[in-house]
C-alpha cells in the first residue's frame, strides 16, 4: 500500500466471517474432523480394507485386532456375519454424509425460497405457509418421520423425502422471520423507490443479508438429520440391507451385546463423533457468522 | 405557473387500515411541481410529506392504500400505471432518496455493485461491466466523493454518513431523473454536511434541469433552497405559494408558528415562540379546520370544513381569515 488511508481495507462481510471462523480453534478442529468424514465417504471403496458386503461365517463376532482373537487385516472385528466392521463403517459414512448433505441442501432451498415470499410478500401466501409449517411443526419429528416411512415404504429415495418435507419447515421459519425485520430497512424502499421488483428484491437486497443466518441453521440441522436417519435405520424403516447404514449397523448388534461389545458400540461411536464434529462445528460458524444468535 | 407541471397532484387521499377504522394520512393533497422546479414540502413528523411522495410513486404497502386522486406524471395518471409500467418509471424518471442515509444502501455490497445494478437495470444505454462502472465512477464524482475509483470498491459502512447520502444521491441521480424527490435528505446529518449536501442537490439540479421536491421538517432548510413551498399540517396542504413571499407574510397561522419557533439570525433577541399543543390524532379529525385546537386566532366559524383558498395571486392558504 503505497497511499495510507484513514479508511480500513474493504472486506466484504463474507471475508469477515471467514476470519473470525479461523481464529476459533475448537471450530477449525471440528471442521477437519467433518472433511474427514466427508473424504472417507468419498473415496470408501478405495480405503475401506475389505469388502463390506463379503460374509464369512468363521469370522462370525471376530473381535478387534488389539484383543485376542483379533486380527489387523479386520482392525475393528467383524460382525454377526462375519463381515469387516471398519469396512461398513466408512462405507455408512457415505450413507449418513449423503442423506444430511442432500436433505439439508433440499430442505434448505425449499424453505428459503417459500420463507422469503411469506415474509416479503405477506397476505395469503405468508398465511398458507406459516399455518402448513405450524401444522408441520405440531407433530414429534421421529413419530411423523416413522409414520411416513411405514406409509412409503423403506428405502434411500423415501428417507431423504420424509426427511426433507419435516425439514423444510425451519429454514422457513427462520428465513420468514429474517425477511419481515429486513424488508423495513431503508434499502429494501430504496430499492423499491429506484423500480427495482419483487424477485429483484428478495433475491439481490434482503438473501444476501440474511444468507450468514440461513448458513448456521443449515449447517446445525445437518447435524440431527443424521441422527434422525440413524434412528429410522436402527428401527429398520431407513436403508435396507445389505446397505450398511451406522443406526441399522447398532441395531444388528442389539442381540449379541453381551458377548461382541463391539458389533453394536463402534457404530455407535461413530454417530457420536461425526454428530458432536457437526454441532461443534456449526456453532463455531454461528459464533462468526451470526453472534446475535449466540446465547 | 405558465409551463404545464411535471407533476401534479389532485385530492390525493391516503388512507391506513388498522383495527378501529381506517386513518387518513394524506386528505385531499393538491401539489405541482413545474420542470426544474424546486417545491419544498414542511409540515411536522406525521403532517404526510412522506406518506404524500409514497404513494406518487406507488410505494404505500398494506394496510396503507392510495384511495382516490389524480397523480399527474407529465400528463399520465401515475395511479393508471400497470405495476410493470409504474416499475418502469421509478429510478427512471422518478428518483426518490431516503430519510436515512445510514440504513438505506445496502450492507451486504460494495458501492460499485449498487450503483451499477441501477445502471443495468434501468439500461441507461449499457449493458454490464466496463462503461457502467465508467458511468458510475463518474456519478461518485460528481456526487463529490474524493478518489472515486478507489472508494467504489468500498462497502457502505466504510463511509461517514454524509457520504453515504451523496453516495445515495449519486444512485438517485444515475438514470437522470426528470423528478428527484428527496425525503428529509438532511435528517441524519450533522448541520455543517446537511449545508454541503444540499447545496449538492440544488447545484445537481442546474445541471440535470430536473425537478425536486424536497422534503423536511425544517422551515430553514427549505426557505433558502426552493422556489415555492407547501406546508402541510395534519394530512392537508395548509398553505402553498412562493418560497420568499410565504416566508415574508404567512397566510395560515400554523405558517406563522412554524416561523416564530426558528430563531432568527437578524434578530437574535426575537422570543422563540413553540406552537402550543399537539399534532391532533388522525382518528380524531372532523371536518373543520385541523389547527384550530392549536390555533391562536380560532373563532366558531372554524369548524366548518374550508378549503384551500386563493389568498393572493399565486398564493394559496386553507384558513378563512387567509384574505386578511
Amino acid at each position: 500500500m503505497s497511499t495510507a488511508s484513514p479508511v480500513p481495507a474493504a472486506e466484504s462481510i463474507l471475508a469477515g466471517n471467514l476470519r473470525r471462523f479461523a481464529a476459533n480453534r475448537s471450530a477449525v478442529l471440528s471442521t477437519l474432523f467433518v472433511l474427514l468424514f466427508a473424504v472417507l465417504a468419498l473415496a470408501a471403496p478405495w480405503i475401506a480394507p475389505q469388502d463390506p458386503y463379503a460374509t464369512d461365517l468363521l469370522r462370525r463376532l471376530q473381535p478387534p485386532a488389539w484383543i485376542d482373537g483379533g486380527e489387523w487385516a479386520y482392525p475393528l472385528g467383524c460382525d454377526g456375519l462375519g463381515r469387516d466392521i471398519l469396512s461398513r463403517l466408512i462405507h455408512g459414512t457415505r450413507v449418513s454424509m449423503s442423506i444430511g448433505v442432500v436433505v439439508v441442501l433440499a430442505s434448505t432451498v425449499i424453505g428459503t425460497v417459500l420463507g422469503l415470499v411469506a415474509g416479503y410478500r405477506r397476505g395469503l401466501a405468508d398465511i398458507v405457509v406459516s399455518r402448513v409449517v405450524d401444522i408441520l411443526l405440531g407433530f414429534p419429528y421421529l413419530i411423523f418421520a416413522i409414520g411416513l416411512m411405514a406409509v412409503m415404504g423403506p428405502g434411500l429415495a423415501n428417507i431423504v423425502f420424509v426427511l426433507v418435507v419435516k425439514e423444510w419447515v425451519l429454514p422457513c421459519r427462520v428465513v420468514r422471520a429474517e425477511t419481515l425485520a429486513a424488508r423495513e430497512m431503508e434499502y429494501v424502499e430504496a430499492a423499491r423507490a429506484l423500480g427495482d421488483g419483487a424477485a429483484a428484491i428478495m433475491l439481490r437486497e434482503i438473501l444476501p443479508n440474511i444468507l450468514s443466518t440461513i448458513v448456521v441453521v443449515a449447517t446445525f440441522r445437518m447435524a440431527s438429520i443424521i441422527i434422525v436417519e440413524a434412528s429410522l435405520s436402527f428401527l429398520g424403516l431407513g436403508v435396507q440391507p445389505p446397505i450398511p447404514s451406522w443406526g441399522s449397523m447398532v441395531a444388528d448388534g442389539r442381540q449379541f451385546l453381551l458377548d461382541a461389545w463391539w458389533v453394536s458400540t463402534l457404530p455407535g461411536i461413530a454417530i457420536l463423533v461425526l454428530v458432536l464434529a457437526i454441532n461443534l462445528a456449526s456453532q463455531g460458524l454461528r459464533d462468526a457468522f451470526d453472534p446475535g444468535l449466540r446465547q | 405557473m405558465t409551463a404545464p407541471p411535471l407533476l401534479e397532484i389532485r385530492g390525493l387521499r391516503t388512507v391506513f387500515g388498522t383495527r378501529s377504522g381506517d386513518v387518513v394520512a394524506v386528505d385531499g393533497v393538491d401539489l405541482a411541481i413545474a420542470p426544474g422546479e424546486c417545491l419544498g414540502v414542511v409540515g411536522e413528523s406525521g403532517s404526510g410529506k412522506s406518506v404524500t411522495f409514497h404513494s406518487v410513486l406507488g410505494l404505500v404497502r398494506p394496510p396503507g392504500r392510495v384511495e382516490a386522486g389524480e397523480i399527474l406524471f407529465d400528463g399520465r395518471d401515475l395511479r393508471r400505471l400497470r405495476p410493470d409500467e409504474l416499475r418502469a418509471l421509478r429510478g427512471r424518471e422518478i428518483a426518490m432518496t431516503m430519510q436515512d442515509a445510514l440504513t438505506a444502501l445496502n450492507p451486504a455490497f460494495t458501492v460499485a455493485t449498487q450503483l451499477v445494478e441501477t445502471l443495468v437495470a434501468h439500461d441507461v444505454g449499457m449493458r454490464t461491466g466496463r462503461a457502467a462502472r465508467d458511468k458510475a465512477i463518474e456519478m461518485l464524482r460528481l456526487v463529490g466523493i474524493p478518489e472515486p475509483e478507489r472508494r467504489i470498491d468500498d462497502y457502505p459502512h466504510q463511509f461517514s454518513g454524509g457520504m453515504r447520502q451523496r453516495v445515495m444521491i449519486a444512485i438517485a441521480l444515475a438514470c437522470r431523473p426528470r423528478l428527484l424527490i428527496a425525503d428529509e435528505p438532511t435528517t441524519a446529518l450533522d448541520v455543517t454536511i446537511q449545508a454541503q449536501v444540499l447545496d449538492l442537490l440544488a447545484e445537481m439540479r442546474a445541471t440535470l434541469g430536473m425537478g425536486m421536491a424536497l422534503i423536511s421538517h425544517d422551515l430553514g432548510v427549505v426557505a433558502e433552497r426552493c422556489e415555492r413551498i407547501a406546508v402541510m399540517y395534519a394530512g392537508q396542504v395548509v398553505e402553498t405559494g412562493p418560497t420568499a413571499e410565504v416566508v415574508a407574510a404567512p397566510r395560515h397561522p400554523y405558517t406563522r408558528g412554524l416561523l416564530r419557533s426558528i430563531p432568527s439570525l437578524e434578530d437574535p433577541d426575537r422570543p422563540i415562540e413553540p406552537i402550543a399543543g399537539q399534532v391532533p390524532d388522525p382518528s380524531t379529525l372532523d371536518a373543520g379546520c385541523r389547527f384550530r385546537p392549536r390555533c391562536p386566532i380560532a373563532e366558531a366559524g372554524c369548524a366548518t370544513p374550508i378549503g384551500l383558498g386563493e389568498a393572493s395571486p399565486g398564493r394559496r392558504a386553507r384558513c378563512i381569515k387567509a384574505a386578511a
